[in-house]
C-alpha cells in the first residue's frame, strides 16, 4: 500500500479545487449573510483573501507541533487573519460572518479528505484531528481580532463623540459660550475643563457662559465638576456664567444640598448672556430706544 | 538667577521665567517684599504666562508672596496662567489659588489701577 498524503500535502496538491469548493461554500453556508458579504465586498476580493489564507494554511498544516500557535509556520495565517478579521470589523460584518469564512473551509476540505482517505480510517481520523484543532485555534484568532478592532472602533467613535459634543463659541469680543449636551461623567469633566480653559485664554474672554441645557441629569457629581470648571477658569481670571439650570435640576441640587450661591447662575441662556456682556460693560439695547 | 522687578507708576511689574527654580522663587519673594517697601507700591502684577508647570510649592509660593504683599499694602493680581496650569491646580485638589487673577497684562493692570483708584477714594473720604 503506497502511503497516504497528509493534509498539508492534499492541500498542496488540490489547492485550486479546494479553493473552489471553499468559495461555494462560504456562499451556500451563510445564506442571507453570503448576500450581505456580496454587499460588503466584491467576489474577487473574497477570492484573493481566501487564495491568500489557502497559501498560509498549507504552511501551516506541514507543522510538526499543531498545537503551538505561536511556531513560525503559523506566523503567516495568523497575521493574514489578523488582517481579514480586523478589515471585516471595520467593514461591518457580524461575527457570524467573520468566524465562517474560516470554519467553512473545515467542511470544504473534509469533503476532500473524506475523498482521499477512504481507505484507512485511521489516517483520515488522525489528519482529520489535526484539521480541526489547527482551523479552531485559527478561528479563535479570528474572533479575538474581531472583538479586539469592534473595541477600537467604539473607542475611537466616543472619543470623536467627546471632542464634537464640548465646542467653545465666541460670543462677543471677550465672551464665550460653551454648551454642554450628553452625559458628564468623571472623563468628559476634565476634557470640558480642558477645553473650556483653552477657549478662554485663545479668546482672551473674561467671561465664559457654561449653558447645561443639554445636560439630562444633574446630581451631586456633576454639580462637583461644574464647581471644578467654574474654579479652574476663575485662576486664569475668567468669570463664569452657568446658565440652562431646569426647574428640576435646581430641586435636585438643593435637595442634594449642593452649594452654588458662590456661582453666577441662571435659568434661561437669555439671562446668562446679559450678564455675561454686563460683566464686560456691554449691554444689548433695542434699536429704539438707542436713538 | 535674579528676577525683574519693574516700577511703573505706583505698581510693579513682573514675570516669573520659565525655568524658575525653587530658592530663586524663595529669593523673589524676599526682593519683591524689599521693593513694595522701597518703592511704596500700591499694587503688583505677576506674569506666569512662561510657567507651564506649577507645583504646589510654587503655588504656595505666589499665594503666601500675595498675602505678604497684602501685610505690606499692596494689591496682587496674577496673570497669564496657562490652561493647563488651571486644570493641574484643580486636579490636586488646590481650589483657587487664593489670589486675583486676570487673563493677561491688559486685564490685571485696569484691575490694579480700579482697587487703587478705589482705596485712594476711601482715603480721601476718610480724610474730609
Amino acid at each position: 500500500m503506497t502511503k497516504l498524503m497528509t493534509v498539508a500535502e492534499l492541500m498542496k496538491e488540490k489547492q485550486a479545487e479546494i479553493l473552489e469548493v471553499w468559495l461555494e461554500v462560504i456562499d451556500s453556508e451563510t445564506g442571507a449573510g453570503a448576500r450581505r458579504t456580496d454587499l460588503l465586498m466584491s467576489k474577487a476580493e473574497l477570492r484573493t483573501e481566501a487564495k491568500g489564507l489557502a497559501d498560509a494554511l498549507t504552511l501551516a498544516f506541514a507543522a510538526e507541533d499543531y498545537t503551538d500557535l505561536a511556531a513560525p509556520q503559523f506566523q503567516p495565517a495568523v497575521l493574514l487573519l489578523r488582517e481579514i478579521s480586523a478589515s471585516r470589523a471595520r467593514q461591518g460584518f457580524n461575527p457570524t460572518e467573520t468566524a465562517s469564512f474560516v470554519m467553512s473551509l473545515k467542511s470544504a476540505l473534509l469533503q476532500f479528505m473524506q475523498q482521499e482517505f477512504k481507505g484507512d480510517q485511521q489516517h483520515l481520523n488522525n489528519e482529520m484531528t489535526k484539521m480541526n484543532v489547527i482551523i479552531d485555534r485559527l478561528a479563535m484568532v479570528t474572533f479575538e481580532t474581531y472583538a479586539i478592532t469592534r473595541e477600537e472602533v467604539i473607542t475611537e467613535q466616543s472619543r470623536s463623540l467627546l471632542e464634537m459634543s464640548t465646542p467653545v463659541i465666541k460670543l462677543w469680543d471677550g465672551v464665550v459660550l460653551m454648551p454642554l449636551v450628553g452625559v458628564i461623567d468623571t472623563p468628559r469633566s476634565q476634557q470640558i475643563i480642558a477645553s473650556l480653559l483653552k477657549g478662554i485664554v485663545d479668546y482672551q474672554a473674561q467671561v465664559a457662559v457654561l449653558d447645561v441645557t443639554g445636560v439630562p441629569m444633574m446630581d451631586t457629581k456633576v454639580a462637583q465638576h461644574l464647581i471644578s470648571a467654574v474654579d479652574a477658569s476663575r485662576m486664569l481670571g475668567a468669570e463664569v456664567v452657568l446658565t440652562g439650570i431646569s426647574a428640576d435640576a435646581a430641586q435636585t441640587l438643593v435637595r442634594l444640598s449642593v452649594d452654588l450661591s458662590g456661582m453666577r447662575t441662571s435659568g434661561l441662556l437669555k439671562n446668562g448672556i446679559k450678564e455675561a456682556l454686563s460683566i464686560i460693560g456691554m449691554a444689548i439695547t433695542s434699536k429704539d430706544r438707542a436713538s | 538667577m535674579k528676577i525683574a522687578i519693574m516700577k511703573l507708576g505706583g505698581i510693579l511689574i513682573t514675570a516669573l521665567p520659565l525655568d524658575l527654580i525653587d530658592e530663586d522663587a524663595m529669593e523673589f519673594q524676599g526682593d519683591l517684599l524689599n521693593e513694595i517697601n522701597a518703592h511704596d507700591a500700591k499694587g503688583v502684577i505677576i506674569d506666569i504666562s512662561a510657567l507651564d508647570l506649577v507645583d504646589s510649592f510654587m503655588a504656595r509660593i505666589i499665594n503666601d508672596s500675595a498675602t505678604m504683599a497684602g501685610l505690606l499694602g499692596a494689591e496682587v493680581v496674577v496673570c497669564g496662567m496657562q490652561p493647563q496650569i488651571g486644570t493641574t491646580l484643580i486636579e490636586m485638589g488646590r481650589e483657587l489659588l487664593g489670589v486675583e487673577t486676570a487673563l493677561n497684562l491688559d486685564l490685571a493692570m485696569a484691575r490694579i489701577l480700579a482697587k487703587v483708584k478705589a482705596e485712594d477714594m476711601e482715603q480721601a473720604d476718610d480724610g474730609t
